[in-house]
């Protein structure tokens, strides 16, 4: 085979602007894949943070409207949409909500409890925003899809050896071999995958630069125009007020889209002459978020917004949300992309670990970064323990215990004394969190919705726990030959 | 059917990712080669079985996983080493700490502004229908920011690609907006 000829001025340049990039978006970077990575199963965390609501796998017309009807009168307050979550939507749950808040439907139509998902949200919140205010954080969010594209890039070119090296993996030595090899054999082996990543990443926040720009260039700044060019523009109409006839709506969609899955529903302006309403579908093999189809008060079919075979630009842009999610196969597609993000994470955790093992000396960062990579874990445990008994404060419980956690690193001389330490924190929160979760919910906590998150995070923390036990009995050798 | 086609890309993407080991291992272009071959038929089948859109996220991505069953079968063990290095306290640098925020700034806010109106002005001639432009836009501004960012830590004068890439973007701003 032939060897790859890189000019090294290049390739060592190319490393350089690598380390530097990587070395700024390190500790973020990490956070955001990690958090990304385990919120690839937020449908699965939403069911397991209330395990005790009924799951169905459909849900019959009349179900539905009597739990509109009961919602409208318990809620009577302004709000500018109604929506029916489905049971085919990913969590097998019927909702009925407004803009302010959720109740879960029991099959009978009637409403059963409140839907409190504080620590899910604040999980997909510290993914999409790192917990900054929303719109600078989207788009600070997505700097760092950019900013991995450019480290995809600057990592190939600083990679001469990639022919060479593509199946080599040297463990154990100083680490720093180790370290390399996962690195780049992650890092080369899954390029397609972390470039959708990246691209579909940078997409959340640059869309609105976009449509900013767009609308001041060609639009006299009219944002709402440039909207929707992309995404179908809402129907205008004037009706006399009724309610909302959603049976006849659900039924005639379901004879339009007989493949589809129904996702949710919307009543949007509700009481008022323009009210419309809108049934997302979603489409077998297709990766757009959904075809939707418009209903006026009566139930009587408007018209449906063409992202299923609309201008090819408006379905890619409604594709990437399920893209960069991996919520379009099912369990399937979340298991690649959980393995996939883990791979990412882990390629942002070596990098540095490379970086610090090729320094001369050891300063107060060697302590710090292996802190962030496993005390971070430690923190959500902890946040999700606390959300267990005191809603609404995981975040402050995340970033509180974290920041105890940084601290506490500073107290130890060695940095592989305090990663072992922690992984031994992060196996006993894990446990924890396992056992006060049993605690609360009883019976429901040995329901499906918990056990498919409780198992594997048993099982997580027995690999941890053999993990730990090996180091130990090194240690132990190492002390008895001293 | 459909399962059996996942089945036949899986076994066939696997068997691909090990003939472009075979081939590595070998110093075997020819056997590379076929590897890759299986790698692209595997895709072809999982196309097939799950639609082009699935399909291709599935035999793009999957094969990253297959290989680390080779690369573990050439992973090699050698004794642990500890390397002890002395303790230094952190320094403050400004002329580095100066530098860098520089290059922060160029490299976080001005590349927003500059690639996305460079990528505009130039998806915005191309002949196909405004909503295509953007999106072709929005998917191309993550490509032209890691160029220019890869371009200005790569370039022995920095001060090149800031003023190109800072001189493209008033024209694009110009052509845009007037």
């Amino acid at each position: 085979m032939k060897k790859t000829q890189t000019n090294p001025g290049i390739a060592k340049r190319a490393l350089s602007s690598h380390a530097w990039l990587g070395l700024l978006a390190s500790a973020l970077m990490y956070l955001i894949c990690l958090s990304g990575t385990i919120a690839v199963f937020h449908h699965e965390f939403e069911r397991w943070e209330q395990p005790e609501v009924t799951e169905v796998a459909d849900v019959n017309i009349d179900a539905i409207e009597t739990a509109y009807d009961s919602f409208i009168e318990r809620y009577p307050e302004d709000t500018s949409h109604y929506h029916v979550v489905f049971p085919t939507s990913g969590i097998p749950r019927v909702v009925m909500e407004n803009d302010h808040i959720a109740h879960f439907v029991e099959p009978d139509g009637s409403l059963s409890q409140q839907e409190q998902v504080h620590w899910t949200k604040m999980l997909v919140n510290l993914h999409l925003y790192l917990h900054l205010p929303e719109t600078f954080g989207m788009i600070f969010v997505s700097a760092f899809g950019a900013l991995l594209a450019t480290l995809i890039f600057s990592g190939l070119l600083a990679h001469p050896r990639i022919i060479k090296d593509a199946f080599r993996w040297r463990r154990g030595g100083t680490g720093l071999q180790s370290n390399i090899d996962i690195h780049n054999r992650l890092s080369v082996w899954a390029t397609p995958f972390h470039l959708m990543i990246a691209v579909t990443g940078a997409y959340f926040g640059i869309a609105g630069v976009l449509i900013t720009i767009v609308a001041q260039a060609f639009y006299d700044g009219d944002q709402d125009s440039v909207i929707a060019k992309a995404f179908a523009p809402e129907p205008v109409l004037e009706q006399p007020l009724l309610r909302p006839n959603i049976g006849k709506a659900i039924a005639d969609v379901k004879k339009r889209s007989p493949d589809g899955k129904l996702i949710f529903l919307t009543v949007h302006e509700p009481h008022t002459a323009g009210q419309f309403i809108e049934i997302y579908v979603q489409q077998p093999q297709r990766l757009i978020y959904s075809e939707n189809y418009r209903y006026d008060v009566q139930g009587s079919f408007i018209e449906r917004s063409g992202y299923s075979d609309g201008e090819t630009g408006r379905q890619i842009i409604y594709s990437i949300y399920r893209l960069h999610f991996g919520d379009f196969a099912g369990l399937p597609s979340k298991i690649l992309y959980f393995i996939l993000g883990m791979m990412l994470t882990v390629i942002s955790a070596t990098g540095i670990n490379i970086w610090l093992a090729k320094r001369k000396s050891k300063d107060a960062l060697n302590l710090l970064w292996p802190a962030t990579v496993w005390g971070f874990p430690v923190a959500l445990c902890t946040s999700a323990i606390v959300d267990l008994f005191l809603y609404a404060y995981s975040a402050w419980a995340l970033w509180f215990s974290f920041s105890i956690l940084l601290l506490v690193s500073f107290k130890y001389r060695e940095p592989s004394q305090m990663k072992l330490h922690y992984k031994k924190l992060l196996l006993v929160s894990i446990c924890t969190l396992v056992l006060v979760y049993s605690i609360k919910f009883g019976t429901a906590a040995f329901s499906l919705a918990a056990m498919q998150l409780n198992i594997p995070l048993l099982i997580f923390a027995a690999l941890l726990w053999i993990s730990t036990s090996k180091v130990d009995t090194k240690q132990e050798m190492k002390n008895v030959e001293n | 059917m459909p399962e059996l086609m996942v089945f036949f890309a899986t076994i066939l993407g696997f068997a691909g990712c090990g003939g472009v080991h075979f081939g590595w291992q070998r110093q075997s272009l020819s056997f590379a080669l076929a590897g890759w071959l299986g790698i692209f038929a595997s895709i072809v089948l999982w196309i097939v079985s799950q639609g082009i859109e699935f399909g291709l996220v599935y035999g793009l991505c999957v094969p990253s996983i297959y290989v680390w069953y080779y690369i573990a079968k050439e992973s090699k063990q050698t004794p642990e080493r500890t390397i002890v290095k002395p303790q230094t306290l952190w320094r403050f640098r400004p002329r580095a700490v100066l530098s860098n925020t520089a290059l922060v700034l160029f490299v976080l806010p001005c590349l927003l502004i500059i690639s996305s109106l460079v990528t505009i002005n130039i998806v915005y001639y191309l002949p196909v229908p405004e909503t295509s432009q953007m999106a072709i836009g929005v998917l191309l501004i993550p490509f032209m920011w890691a160029f220019i960012a890869c371009w200005l830590f790569m370039a022995n004068n920095k001060l090149w690609p800031v003023a190109i890439s800072a001189l493209m973007a008033l024209i694009s701003a110009l052509q845009l907006f007037t």
